[in-house]
């Protein structure tokens, strides 16, 4: 999204980004202010999630016949 | 709406001999793994140089593609169909400023490339070259145009470039509607009176091969094809899709008795396919040189909107300044 | 005014034709406007305006029962029996008059539609309130676009102040009472606009100040429309956008 300042970022971005109903709230910001990670960094960041797979609730067995959990 | 494999008969593959070939390797097995390549990830020089001609080739489509629709939009027949235009005409708005900030990742920014459009540089489908005419040209335009169009796009949804693919599902998932209109328009005229079959017809007429030229030059004379689909910035060659569009299409035509104007077409048994016959290249290859029907009127049009609007987008830099400059004196 | 209307119709159609007029206006924009994003805020507005004409047009030819639907009063009608206010009918000129436009016509829209929310008559109310949430959007952008453009470089000032005087002469129809208002209103239906000039002069005034713009000087109104006395303009908006309904008598689209 181009604009030359805020109140108009957020006016394009409506009409651009809510044409199908999408999005309960808008956030814009210039986008030399992002700061994303770097994808070398990925493994770092992300491969450390991969074996806590405990945090899914379809770790845990439940039997058959037990409802409502 | 799309992009068209524009090669001209002298273009010359972009070569990627001159990369660091570890680099080269690592990059192509990543692709070849179908990952997505991120803006920051290292990619070939020729991979940037291919995407950024494609993407921005795409967005361009987008922009002009408005034009020969937006021709109707004061004179569309009813108010559904109004609205219905409007709303379309508005998405290649949308699509073409997906696409422009997809290209900006990698390096070039969308005064560069409007630039690069409004000097005839840059360019775009030879499809919208072609003037619409009746209303029954904003039916063809989203049955056949819109149609070519999804068939390309739908396997770009999953081309290596990442946010290219990213625009590509949004894209894909909004023009989903497009087609269907321009099928219903094409119904309700085939259907009507004797003078509105004859406007339905004739557009099919008009927009037929210049619509299975959006698939560009045929595999033999397209020189990037192979790289293109290696590195996944391409994922069916211009043939194939082009077969695909006419087995599907041939028969919507024949539905809703409208002729498909070539002879040659016949279904084929063996094949399990239709054959057709010769597009004349040397149409398309005019148009891309820019020498379309419309193509003085296209342009024309771009430079205009972009020269007339350049006091408004200068003004809203002023403003912006004024308001940021008065906000520090305040601090 | 279409004599034929019962008063309520000729009312709703008083508000689809504003509405519709409006809309065909910035559909002339749709691919020309001075960025891509401003072409999509632009058609946006087109949108809403186009499906306000459709609820209003269908109510005025529900309310007249005579089996005219709203694209028979939108394409089947002359100049005559328009009822558009004579703002809406301006040409587009350059980016400064087309918002110079948007921002009267819509503060205007916005301050009508939150009292007609309100009324009594349950085909009006409804209608009205969801353009209450479309115009309140559309007197925003406009709003601020005015700011902008007033307050911008020496060029877009001049173009701003250039469009505000062209437009200005239009205001005051806005908020003319006649017989069918007072009907409108005496049936539940109604807004007593005369009452709501002071909100939105305030509103202007509001704006016009941030912008760093002088209020144009008050001058004789140019009214009309209401009555089918328009401006030469409209009989060519009319003509492109009534021409496929005309030149193929009959046909189904």
């Amino acid at each position: 999204m181009h604009a030359a300042d805020g109140k108009m970022a957020l006016e394009h971005a409506r009409d651009t980004y809510t044409r199908r109903m999408e999005g309960v709230s808008l956030w814009v910001l210039p986008s030399a202010q992002i700061i994303a990670s770097d994808p070398g960094d990925a493994a770092a960041l992300f491969a450390p999630a991969e074996d806590k797979i405990y945090r899914h609730p379809t770790f845990y067995k439940i039997p058959d016949g037990i409802t409502h959990i | 709406m799309y992009t068209t494999d524009l090669s001209g008969k002298k273009a010359k593959p972009e070569a990627a001999i001159t990369e660091n070939p570890a680099k080269l390797a690592a990059f192509e097995a990543r692709v070849a793994a179908d990952e997505f390549i991120e803006p920051k990830d290292w990619m070939p020089e020729a991979y940037r140089k291919t995407l950024i001609r494609q993407i921005s080739q795409h967005a361009h489509s987008e922009i002009v593609g408005m034009l020969p629709e937006g021709n109707w939009i004061t004179r569309a027949p009813n108010l559904r169909r109004k609205a219905i235009l409007l709303a379309k005409v508005q998405d290649e708005a949308g699509h073409g400023l997906y696409l422009y900030c997809a290209a900006e990742t990698l390096g070039v920014s969308r005064d560069e490339m409007t630039e690069a459009l409004l000097s005839g540089k840059a360019k775009y489908s030879t499809i919208f070259n072609y003037p619409t005419l009746t209303w029954a040209d904003i039916g063809a335009i989203g049955w056949l145009v819109d149609g070519a169009a999804i068939m390309n796009q739908v396997p770009l949804q999953r081309t290596s470039y990442g946010p290219y693919a990213r625009a590509m599902v949004r894209i894909c998932k909004e023009e989903s509607f497009h087609q269907r209109q321009g099928y219903e328009i094409m119904m309700h005229l085939a259907a009507g009176t004797d003078a509105q079959k004859r406007m339905a017809q004739d557009a099919l007429d008009r927009w037929w091969w210049p619509s299975l030229m959006m698939f560009g030059p045929p595999d033999d004379k397209s020189p990037n094809t192979e790289q293109s689909m290696r590195w996944r910035i391409k994922r069916d060659t211009n043939d194939e899709l082009r077969q695909k569009f006419v087995d599907i299409t041939a028969p919507q035509a024949e539905a809703i008795g409208l002729s498909v104007p070539d002879p040659a077409l016949k279904w084929n048994e063996t094949r399990g396919a239709y054959d057709f016959g010769d597009v004349d290249w040397e149409e398309f290859y005019a148009v891309v040189r820019g020498e379309g029907p419309v193509a003085k009127e296209r342009n024309q049009a771009r430079v205009k909107a972009w020269e007339n609007g350049a006091w408004v987008r200068e003004a809203a830099r002023v403003h912006a300044e004024k308001r940021a400059n008065a906000k520090i004196a305040a601090e | 005014m279409d004599s034929a209307l019962p008063p309520l119709a000729a009312y709703a159609a008083r508000l689809g034709d504003d509405s519709l007029i409006l809309g065909q206006r910035l559909g002339e924009w749709c691919g020309h406007a001075p960025a891509l994003e401003v072409d999509l805020s632009l058609s946006n507005v087109a949108l809403d305006l186009i499906g306000q004409a459709t609820h209003f047009l269908g109510l005025a030819g529900a309310i007249e029962g005579a089996g005219r639907d709203a694209d028979k009063l939108a394409f089947h009608r002359d100049v005559m029996d328009f009822s558009n206010c004579l703002l809406v009918e301006q040409p587009n000129g350059d980016f400064a008059q087309t918002i110079a436009r948007q921002f009267l016509f819509s503060n205007y829209q916005a301050l009508l539609f939150e009292q007609m929310a309100q009324v009594k008559d349950e085909r009006f109310a409804p209608i009205a309130a969801k353009a209450l949430k479309e115009v309140k959007y559309h007197a925003t952008l406009a709003s601020d676009w005015v700011v902008r453009l007033g307050d911008g470089t020496d060029e877009s000032k001049t173009r701003m102040v250039a469009g505000l005087n062209w437009m200005w002469r239009f205001a005051d129809e806005l908020f003319v009472m006649d017989d069918v208002d007072a009907a409108a209103i005496a049936n539940g239906a109604g807004v007593d606009k005369a009452a709501l000039r002071a909100a939105w002069d305030a509103r202007i005034d509001a704006v016009l100040a941030e912008a760093t713009l002088a209020r144009p000087a008050a001058r004789r109104p140019i009214v009309g429309g209401r009555v089918g006395r328009h401006s030469e303009h409209l009989g060519h908006v009319l003509s492109a956008m009534q021409f496929l309904q005309r030149a193929y008598p009959g046909a189904n689209w």
